[in-house]
């Protein structure tokens, strides 16, 4: 059980690029470097967006930026510990996930990376990268923890593989 | 009267010294030194009379930092939930600065009029955290952290701008994750990528 070293994030350079700097990470860690701008004109086909990107600062789903770049693999919900562990002890491959915020007001949401696991203490634990501003860049979290909400605010909902 | 002297509760103390003494193989648990612990609030849209209202948020957990023995500064957050402590350790991204800043901001010359308590309020769902200096006379301060790639600032508003702005900024977010979600590109599974822009007006 071990963490994949050479995953890194950067903060997103927007308020609501989380999913721009969460394909960046994935495209840096299989070797293509790229920017957020960069990825976020591709994803939404604006050429506007990399001298402009305030005028794209807006959500968009994970899965189409991982498809526009590739690295698409699966999408489902939570993965059970051993899935994770399978993505990353054996398949050497960062795990993005969905983080859901269900307010008053409605719902949003938040992509993060998982980068590690181990157990500790008998715990199963992860290595999250978190490219939200306010956040440290790397985090350790129980994985139950992360499942139900209680450390991020709203629980893990979905889980995108990559290739 | 200043600021309220920073103190954690005795099991939340030793929960989150447990926690890094697992996870930092960090000295024997009752020596591990913890700075700056005080209070984590969380806001994810509880509106009254169309405002976010801070004296109707609930506490949610606990924060302090802590020297690693490799010598580097984590931040651990600390959630009780059922008789137990969920912990964040947060690494890496200007600890070191969040530290400073927080040191720095409890020297100012502002804390003479009412006795405050220092507390982290966040809010999620707009990446925006603060800290909130609770006076108990009502007199709240608010200093809400600007993050970027290599620093940490921030800059002081009042308790009821807080309210307004963290409001519209959660229904606005909520507005672009509903137009988000519903962007359907109808030939991605045949070209790899979406061939639609998002219904998004700006």
């Amino acid at each position: 059980m071990g963490e994949l070293n050479s995953v890194v994030i950067q903060h997103q350079h927007q308020d609501q690029w989380c999913w721009a700097a969460v394909t960046q990470a994935v495209c840096q860690y299989f070797g293509n470097v790229t920017t957020q701008e960069d990825i976020v004109s591709r994803t939404l086909n604006n050429p506007g967006c990399a001298s402009a990107p305030g005028s794209c600062d807006f959500p968009f789903p994970l899965r189409f930026a991982l498809q526009t770049v590739g690295r698409f693999g699966d999408q489902n919900g939570v993965l059970t510990f051993a899935d994770v562990q399978q993505q990353i002890d054996s398949l050497a491959r960062p795990l993005a996930i969905t983080v859901s915020f269900n307010g008053p007001l409605g719902e949003t949401s938040h992509y993060c990376l998982i980068k590690g696991c181990s157990t500790v203490g008998g715990l199963p634990q992860v290595t999250v990268l978190d490219p939200a501003p306010e956040n440290g860049a790397e985090s350790r979290i129980a994985y139950d923890d992360l499942c139900s909400g209680v450390i991020m605010g709203g629980p893990w909902t979905e889980s995108f593989t990559v290739k | 009267m200043p600021l309220d002297p920073l103190a954690l509760p005795v099991a939340a103390k030793s929960a989150i010294q447990t926690h890094l003494w697992q996870h930092c193989a960090a000295v024997p648990t009752s020596r591990t030194r913890l700075f700056l612990p005080h209070r984590l609030y969380r806001y994810l849209g509880e509106q009254r009379d169309g405002k976010a209202r801070l004296g109707d948020l609930p506490p949610t957990g606990w924060r302090c930092l802590a020297r690693t023995t490799e010598g580097a500064f984590v931040v651990v957050d600390a959630f009780e939930t059922q008789g137990k402590f969920a912990h964040r350790m947060h690494s890496g991204r200007n600890t070191e600065k969040w530290a400073a800043l927080i040191r720095s901001v409890r020297r100012k010359d502002r804390w003479a009029n009412d006795s405050y308590s220092m507390r982290t309020l966040v809010a999620p769902a707009i990446y925006s955290s603060a800290l909130w200096f609770a006076g108990a006379r009502g007199n709240d301060q608010i200093f809400t952290l600007d993050w970027n790639a290599d620093d940490v600032a921030g800059s002081w508003i009042s308790a009821t701008e807080w309210e307004t702005a963290v409001s519209s900024a959660t229904s606005r977010t909520v507005e672009l994750w509903r137009n988000a979600k519903a962007v359907v590109p109808t030939s991605l599974a045949s070209t790899g990528a979406p061939d639609s822009k998002p219904p998004i007006s700006r």
